[in-house]
């Protein structure tokens, strides 16, 4: 039994649905960080089954992989920044306090 | 090179269970783990799949990022931002639309399967196309490298904009702190005149 660009993509689908149940479900913004940082991966995975299951061409898919991996841990930080103004600003850990927050 | 199947299987439904965690997990530090065993296992997946310099990117990038974090989170001012009440999640909400989401995704990439094959493409294309493809192809690492680092450099400078105290902050968490003091001072002093004024009351009866 072979692995191919198929199961690689059916795997990379689940992470980014459980990454879509934590954007919506969580209500902490670093669990919603975390969620975004699963959506991030998901095509991560796609891109390492579609270079290396198919044995054709250079690895091009690493590249992209590598800059999506490095742009999702930039994401996460500054995400994760603002969560700190946030906190200072209203004393909440909570994603519904962004509402409070004046201009 | 195509990874082995029973490691592939193994690998991915770990990979699931961890991510299931991270987004599942009460506690946040629980589900800190949680993300991080997601990215070592994603590694490893890489590891199998024979992308072995991905595999260092993987582990290295993140493991800097949340290292930041973690010593961010170290801080006095920011241990209720990790430790704050648990708040209860919007899964009926959330649960329908993964679902869905998850359920047409992987319905639709397992019926595509060996349809992902890219070859058939770049084989197919005219000889002239062909190589001018490859060029682009095989200089798209250095590219992707260089706008790496620039995404990397304005995110430490945005960052650190963002998130940095201003000069009103820090003057207003002064003055807080001030009257914090201020306040045990006098509380200190009622609480000795109290003491005071019971002390004789005690001795005359």
């Amino acid at each position: 039994m072979t692995i191919g660009p198929g199961q690689f993509a059916v795997l990379s689908a689940a992470v980014f649905a459980v990454g879509i149940y934590g954007v919506l479900a969580r209500r902490h913004p670093l669990g919603v960080a975390m969620a975004i940082g699963l959506l991030f991966a998901a095509p991560v995975v796609a891109l390492v089954g579609f270079t290396h299951a198919i044995q054709v061409g250079p690895a091009s898919g690493d590249a992209l992989a590598a800059f999506t991996i490095v742009a999702a841990s930039c994401v996460c930080s500054i995400g994760f920044a603002l969560i700190v103004l946030l906190w200072r600003r209203t004393g909440r850990a909570d994603i519904d306090a962004l509402g409070d927050l004046e201009a | 090179m195509t990874p082995n199947a029973v490691a592939f299987y193994a690998v991915a439904a770990l990979i699931v269970l961890a991510a299931g965690a991270a987004v599942g997990l009460p506690s946040l530090r629980s589900a800190g783990y949680a993300g991080g065993a997601v990215v070592v296992l994603l590694a490893v997946l890489e590891l199998i799949s024979g992308a072995y310099e991905l595999a260092v990117v993987q582990v290295v990038v993140p493991g800097i990022a949340a290292g930041g974090v973690a010593l961010v989170l170290r801080r006095d001012a920011y241990r209720g931002l990790i430790s704050g009440p648990i708040l209860p999640g919007r899964f009926w909400i959330a649960a329908p639309i993964a679902i869905g989401v998850g359920a047409v995704t992987v319905v639709t990439v397992a019926l595509v399967d060996a349809g992902w094959y890219p070859g058939n493409t770049l084989v197919n294309l005219p000889a002239l196309v062909q190589p001018a493809l490859i060029t682009v192809l095989h200089y798209r690492a250095p590219y992707a490298l260089a706008i790496a680092v620039v995404v990397v450099a304005v995110t430490l400078g945005a960052g650190l904009v963002i998130g940095r105290r201003s000069g009103d902050e820090q003057s207003l968490d002064q003055l807080l702190q001030q009257r914090r003091q201020r306040e045990e001072l006098a509380r200190r002093r009622r609480e000795d005149r109290e003491q005071g004024r019971r002390r004789p009351a005690r001795d005359d009866s």
